[in-house]
């Protein structure tokens, strides 16, 4: 008697190298959710001041500068999280080991200049936070910025961030916003998409604002943060154990970053459809820029704008401040009190403000000082990153070490460029 | 460190029931080691007339009265003592303890501090953390109105060691002194370590969080696989004798740490010793535990004296 044939369903053999992708894969989706909130972090009032200032004089035209920017930024910051992982040192504390003690030196004394100008981007974006939303004068937006620096300063170090998580939802809302906004809007996406990948410029004002979104967003202090990871913790023991890290913080940049750059992005175009197309080129301020909020939230847009703006930099410049530290500890073995950098810090931002400067404006150009340090944090870590005694398993793939090399290239010609038409045209 | 740790422990006293807290401690401590007490009274230059609600020593024969009163009872307990009362001059009190330390040969200074707060305390540090900066020795501390008992001049040894580590390997240097002090108590000992989660890390290692939360907690998970191993590494190093056990926890060092403390006579820990704004700025991990736990502290300062307030 013939049996009837047992059904077997039919399945296809997965590949190992497919079961272990997707293993992976399920192992990182519990770590996605900070990593989309970590995109926050790296939008401060540097990049309010940059994209709207672009977008209005501009139109689309610096759209690409942005996804270059963010490009750079991701392979930047990969290069430093990886050194930190290594070796189990910071950029600076290994720039310390390797050369000679005046250039280390002169390594501090930019990047502390950095750390000024991005501090004195974060200070001024917050204190134009209080003015925009209490109506003050903005001196005295600047001292309450200066007493809420310190009060966050005070609170965190207990390692909670309550005020964190509130400065995230509000520069996220603003983000989002943005994003929803720019996708309401149906703008000219064709002429999104070539001026996203095609670059051009539009005179040597142009080039300005462009190594400005640069500084704005590749911010020569978070390379060094970004290194300083695994310090005052552990090192990977294994090899294994370094690339799974270092599996995670490409994912934490590249998330995080593109996230960043979306909103960066979307804030550009927003300025180009409410300031640039309307003939209203020269009125693209942060004061102004409330207006490019205005379609989705109404009445309420300035005062999101104004709560976005003094989050974004209240939050930056505690960061700011103790990359600053990172920084010094790594440079000189030496430190100083949080308390006395945050004062020293504030002084230009205060003074700015004293002495009446435009807001936005000085925005822009403290970003420009910023695209200047980027070469000095590069430079050493492509040479180090490539040096496979020091970075074992974790050393550069020689086409990585190519690339960033002609990256390092461009930023360096692109920051001659602009000291030889500012000398040569004075474009600032 | 000389080979028998505990040969001599100074006690400051200051006349008051609260500073005797710290004796039950020591003189355990003492007797089973086969130490000897040495207790210490600083005159000061212009002492108050009350202080925790009792009558202050004014005059260096009633300190000595004093003194001699205590060493009696502890002699009746088997301790061998000593008294000693130093005028300050116009150095700080704590100047003159960590200087009478080094005069006695002392192996370890053993107080109670009475955790002066509010500003004061927070500029200034409260006393036995400058002590312990400057004597650069190990100091016994305990938080003073944490003991009920009638009678604080009897023995009482701890038997249950918490010995708390930092990844670090300075914090290892709490060994061999730990496993010394262990076996002259035969106490059992837990080595715990504490990995913070990723909203529990200080402000400093927090900063680059911000920036990589991912690949944080991936090194926090990370860091708790090698906590478990080198607690166990460590405990492999332990004098035969001993019965160690180790325990990772991973949350607020601080909270997770006092729950452990609850089951244990002493804590020994390794600490930097950075008193005042900067031990503040720094949340130094032995004063804030000192503000939560009941039991004393035996801390062992290492390292390079830290001047920074980072």
């Amino acid at each position: 008697m013939n049996e009837p044939p047992t059904e077997v369903p039919a399945t296809t053999p997965v590949p190992p190298r497919v079961r272990l992708l997707r293993a992976r894969i399920a192992g990182m989706l519990p770590y996605l959710g900070p990593a989309f909130v970590a995109s926050v972090a790296y939008i401060d009032p540097g990049n309010y001041a940059t994209n709207i200032e672009s977008g209005a004089r501009f139109g689309y035209t610096l759209l690409w500068v942005i996804f270059a920017a963010n490009l750079a930024a991701m392979l930047i910051q990969s290069l430093s999280a990886k050194l930190g992982i290594a070796t189990g040192r910071n950029l600076a504390e290994v720039c310390r080991e390797r050369f000679p003690r005046p250039i280390v030196w002169a390594m501090w004394v930019v990047a502390e200049l950095v750390a000024m100008a991005t501090d004195l981007a974060e200070f001024l974006g917050a204190a134009l936070g209080f003015a925009l939303l209490f109506h003050f004068p903005l001196l005295i937006g600047g001292l309450l910025t200066g007493v809420a620096t310190f009060a966050i300063l005070a609170l965190e170090r207990y390692g909670h961030r309550p005020i964190e998580a509130v400065i995230t939802a509000f520069v996220g809302i603003i983000a989002g916003c943005y994003v929803v906004e720019t996708v309401l809007e149906q703008p000219d996406w064709g002429a999104i998409a070539s001026h996203a990948v095609i670059p051009r410029f539009a005179g040597p004002e142009s080039v300005l604002l462009a190594t400005g979104i640069l500084g704005a967003t590749v911010m020569p202090h978070v390379i060094y943060l970004h290194s300083a990871l695994t310090q005052h913790r552990i090192v990977p023991r294994t090899s294994e154990e370094a690339r799974r890290i270092f599996r995670f913080e490409v994912l934490d940049v590249v998330i995080a970053m593109g996230v960043a750059g979306l909103v960066n992005a979307a804030m550009l175009v927003m300025a180009a459809s409410t300031f640039h197309s309307r003939g209203l080129a020269h009125v693209g301020t942060i004061e102004e820029a409330h207006r490019t909020l205005e379609p989705l939230l109404g009445p309420l847009a300035s005062a999101a704008f104004a709560v976005s703006l003094l989050a974004s930099g209240l939050s930056s410049s505690t960061v700011g401040t103790m990359a600053g530290q990172v920084v010094m500890q790594g440079f000189l073995h030496r430190t100083i009190p949080v308390w006395l950098r945050r004062g020293i810090t504030m002084l230009p931002a205060l003074l700015v403000i004293a002495l009446g400067l435009d807001p936005t404006r000085t925005l822009v150009i403290s970003q420009v000082v910023l695209s200047f340090g980027i070469p000095f944090a590069l430079i050493p870590l492509i040479r180090f990153t490539a040096d496979r005694r020091l970075m074992g398993a974790l050393a550069n793939h020689r086409l990585t070490t190519l690339v960033a090399s002609v990256l390092a290239a461009l930023i360096v010609a692109l920051n001659l460029f602009l000291l030889w038409t500012t000398f040569a045209g004075g474009v600032v | 460190m000389t080979t028998k740790p505990f040969n001599r422990l100074l006690v400051a006293l200051d006349g008051s029931r609260l500073a005797e807290e710290i004796l039950p401690t020591a003189a355990g401590i003492a007797h089973r080691c086969g130490g000897e007490l040495v207790l210490l009274h600083v005159l000061e230059a212009a002492p108050p007339e009350a202080i925790h609600g009792e009558p202050h020593l004014t005059t260096a024969e009633a300190a000595a009265r004093y003194l001699e009163a205590v060493a009696t009872d502890l002699r009746q307990a088997g301790i061998v003592c000593r008294v000693a009362v130093i005028a300050a001059d116009h150095a700080a009190v704590a100047s003159c303890i960590a200087r009478q330390a080094c005069a006695f040969e002392a192996d370890v200074i053993a107080l109670t501090t009475h955790g002066s707060g509010g500003l004061r305390g927070f500029l200034f540090g409260r006393i036995a953390q400058q002590v312990l900066q400057e004597a650069e020795r190990p100091t016994l501390v305990a938080r003073a109105g944490q003991r009920r008992s009638a009678s604080l001049r009897v023995p009482v040894p701890p038997q249950r060691l918490l010995v708390p580590l930092g990844g670090e390997p300075a914090s290892e240097q709490v060994f061999p002194l730990a496993w010394e002090l262990a076996r002259c108590l035969a106490a059992q000992v837990t080595l715990a370590r504490v990995v913070p989660t990723l909203e529990r890390l200080s402000l400093t290692e927090s900063t680059p969080a911000v920036f990589l939360p991912t690949a944080t907690a991936a090194l926090l998970d990370l860091e708790r696989q090698h906590a478990a191993e080198d607690l166990q590494r460590l405990a492999a190093s332990a004098p035969a004798d001993l019965a160690v056990t180790t325990v990772v926890r991973q949350g607020d060092v601080i909270e997770e740490l006092a729950r452990l403390a609850q089951r244990a006579d002493l804590v020994v820990m390794t600490t930097h010793g950075r008193a005042g704004l900067s031990g503040w700025l720094a949340g130094s991990v032995a004063a804030r535990l000192l503000e939560r736990v009941t039991i004393p502290l035996l801390l062992v300062p290492v390292g390079e004296r830290d001047e920074s307030a980072s």
